[in-house]
This record gives C-alpha cells, structure tokens and sequence, in this order.
C-alpha cells in the first residue's frame, strides 16, 4: 500500500506564491484565516465555492466507500471479484502508477490541492495533482454526440439552492475511484454535490450511479478544507516515476 | 482610482478556443523531451498545433491546453514573478495590460524544454515575454520574445498567430494514451 501512495505524496516544488494572501478571506483577530466565518456569496446570492481546496488526509484516496461498511457497496458479482482480485494484488495495475490520469471521483480524493475558478459558462478546477484540468459547464450545452469516452468525462453544472451540482457521463471505464480499485464502468453517471459549509470546509456528496458495476446507486461524502495563502505548484508525474517497476503484485 | 478602472476598462477579451496557425517542424526525434511526456514549456507549447482555450478574470487569465490537458496561470493581480523560483516545465508567469495588449512575463523553467520544435535548447535563466493581442474577432497575435544571455547571443522575437475556433471545444487529451 504504501508504495501506491508514493505517487500522490510526490513532494512537489517549493512553493513560489507561498503567503500570498488571499483576496477578501475573513481573519481573526491575530491574523489567521477565519475558516468558520459564513461562506462568501457571489453578486448572484449564490455560495461561492472557488477557492484552493485540498482533501483531508488519505482516506477517500485508499477507500472512497471509507465510511460504508463493506456489505453496503453493491457491487455487481464481476465488479466484486474485480476488487478482490486489486486488492489481492497490491492495486499493481491502477492506472495512477503508469501516470495516467485520475478519473471522476477520484480526483476529488487526490490529496494535493485543487482550485476552483467560476467564469461564464463553466466551472474550473485546476489539479496541481498532474497538473490538469477540467471543465464543468453551466451554460446549458449537452454532450455532443461524438464525445470520445475519457477519464474526466463530460461534465455539466447547475445550481441547486447552495449545492453545486455536477453531473458526469462519458467515462471511459478504465476508471478505479480509489487505489483500493472499486471499479467504474463506461455506463457510469456521477453526480457531485459540492456544499460549502462554510469559508473553510466543503462537502462533497458523490451519488455512484452504474447499473453495470453496482446494482443500484450509492453515496458517499468527502470533506475537503480550504488552503488560504498560497497557490498550486506545478507536479509532472512522467518527470521522474519511479514507482511503476516498484508495484509488483502478487 | 479613476485611471486604474480606465485601464481595467482597456483590457480586451481574449478567451476561446485558438486554433494555432500550421507550421513545418513537427520534431521526431528521440531526444525530444516531448517524447517522454513531460510538458512542452513556454514558448513551445505556444507553437500548437492542438487548440489552446483563454479564460479570462479580473485577477487572472488562464490558459488551457489541449496538449496534455495541461493549463497555465497568468496572475494579472499585481504580484511580481517570484525571486529565485523553483525550475518548473511551465515556468511562472504573471501579466499585465499594455493598452489593448496583454504581456505575459515567465520566468523559472528548467533547461530540459526546448523553445521550438528543430531542438533549440535554453538554460534557466530563460525570460519569455509574450504579447497578446486579439487583432480582431478571429485573429490573435501572439508576439514571442525569448530572452537568455546564457544560452543566446541575443533575444530573438517573432509573432504566432492563432485562429478563433467557433463552436468547437478542447478535448482531452493524455499523452501517455496518445502515443500507443
């Protein structure tokens, strides 16, 4: 296990924009952060959610179904014994180690910051993780016909009172949403939901809709923080992978 | 108070999807850093020839490539380049408005990228500036100066141009996959 992590804890370069404050954030008296003040809102009275945000700790990377118990994954039999099969073998074949990207959800997961930018038409996320992007548009498009199955999908946003609510489809099926390697097929239909409870904390509630792999959808909830002050570096997995010929498996 | 909105006022819009103009010299070769899927660096990537999509804030403009489905951040909030960085593929950038124009400034790279595709190779001490300027609906003008006393005898500057590309939109694109 712990060789799989290695290539999310990459330390990365040293912060260039480290203390750089962040525009507008609450402070306490003695300066800091004010990570329980409300959540900000946006001309329109939406929760604006853009910040730089990074997981909790390791948790949902190793285990998106962390908080379930085991039996309450409804794996499809295939998809069971797929998972078994990954854990037996030290998740040797999980696409991260060849430096592939990470999929929808678990990019969510990934513990290295994202940021979230809001312009016309599209939510942005940018990873430091991979340094990649994706793009979640509000301005009503659908998917276009010849969309090419990927590892981000299509995503398509809307507003649901505070939620932010993203839908994605066109999954490419290679997909393992946690380096345990619980499967996601190509019939996948993800939705987030990111709630910002308040300036420091996000929920996001991630419904598992894929008739293929699970007999009926599931839920899951993950907690990530807001880092203030500071901006993401740039981290190129092929620069320097040495864990692939590390991951034997059984 | 009132020049800096008349200055804000100026900043053009440059976002979309550009298509960069075709150009002979695609490498092949070997020891291209390309090759090992690591990110083409500034300029190079500005060379395409996959789209590019500009998206546009007040604090800053990001760059999202469709090669490597990679981005940049060009700060436009004030900040300075940072002192003594960290060598990066993508350098650092920060950005300014110069009337209509807008002036990248990037420092911080390492010397593994190349400036362009026939393998022309720099040091660390690369300074690229770049102008871009949206010369009309469809056209924009990217004017390219790559500055490093290490590694040139003098700056060398010359322009690419991209076509606005309507209606389409980046795809993603992994270099890994892409190379099977």
């Amino acid at each position: 296990m712990k060789s799989l992590l290695i290539l999310f804890a990459l330390a990365p370069l040293h912060a260039q924009w480290l203390n750089y404050p962040t525009k507008n954030a609450p402070r306490t008296k003695d300066g800091k952060v004010d990570m329980s003040a409300p959540a900000p809102r946006g001309k329109d009275g939406k929760v604006d959610i853009t910040g730089i945000w990074e997981p909790n700790g390791l948790k949902y990377l190793i285990n998106i179904a962390a908080d379930l118990k085991p039996d309450e994954v409804p794996f499809q039999p295939w998809a069971a014994a797929q998972y078994k099969e990954r854990r037996a073998n030290n998740g040797r074949d999980d696409p991260n180690n060849q430096c592939l990207p990470s999929g929808v959800p678990e990019k969510d997961a990934v513990t290295s910051p994202f940021k979230i930018m809001q312009f016309p038409g599209e939510m942005l996320i940018l990873y430091e993780s991979r340094t990649i992007y994706r793009q979640i548009f509000t301005d009503g498009r659908t998917m276009p016909k010849d969309f090419k199955p990927s590892w981000q999908g299509f995503s398509t946003g809307r507003w649901d009172g505070d939620d932010f609510v993203v839908e994605t489809t066109g999954l490419n099926g290679k997909i393992w949403m946690d380096t345990n390697g619980h499967p996601l097929s190509d019939a996948a239909h993800v939705t987030e939901r990111f709630r910002r409870r308040d300036y420091g904390h996000m929920d996001i509630q991630i419904t598992i809709d894929d008739p293929k792999a699970y007999t009926k959808p599931w839920t899951v909830t993950e907690n990530p923080h807001l880092l203030a002050d500071t901006e993401l570096l740039e981290s190129v997995c092929e620069e320097n992978n040495k864990d692939a010929r590390h991951i034997v498996g059984k | 108070m009132l020049a800096l909105f008349a200055a804000a006022a100026r900043a053009q819009d440059l976002s979309g999807v550009w298509l960069p103009e075709a150009r002979p010299g695609v490498s092949h070769s070997n020891d291209d850093p390309d090759a090992n899927c690591t990110l083409s660096g500034v300029p190079r990537i500005d060379l395409g020839p996959k789209p590019f999509k500009i998206l546009q804030s007040s604090d800053e403009v990001v760059i999202l490539y469709e090669a490597f489905t990679t981005f940049r951040q060009v700060f436009t909030d004030g900040r300075a380049l940072p002192r003594d960085p960290q060598p990066a593929w993508m350098g650092y950038s920060v950005g300014k408005w110069e009337g209509d124009t807008l002036v990248v400034e990037t420092i911080g790279f390492n010397d593994i990228t190349w400036l362009d595709n026939a393998g022309t190779r720099h040091s660390e001490s690369l300074h690229v500036t770049e102008r871009f300027h949206r010369r009309d609906l469809k056209h924009l003008d990217i004017q390219i100066t790559v500055d490093d006393p290490k590694a040139l005898q003098h700056p060398i500057t010359y322009t690419e141009h991209a076509d606005l590309a309507q209606g389409t939109e980046l795809h993603e694109f992994i270099c890994l996959e892409g190379r099977k």
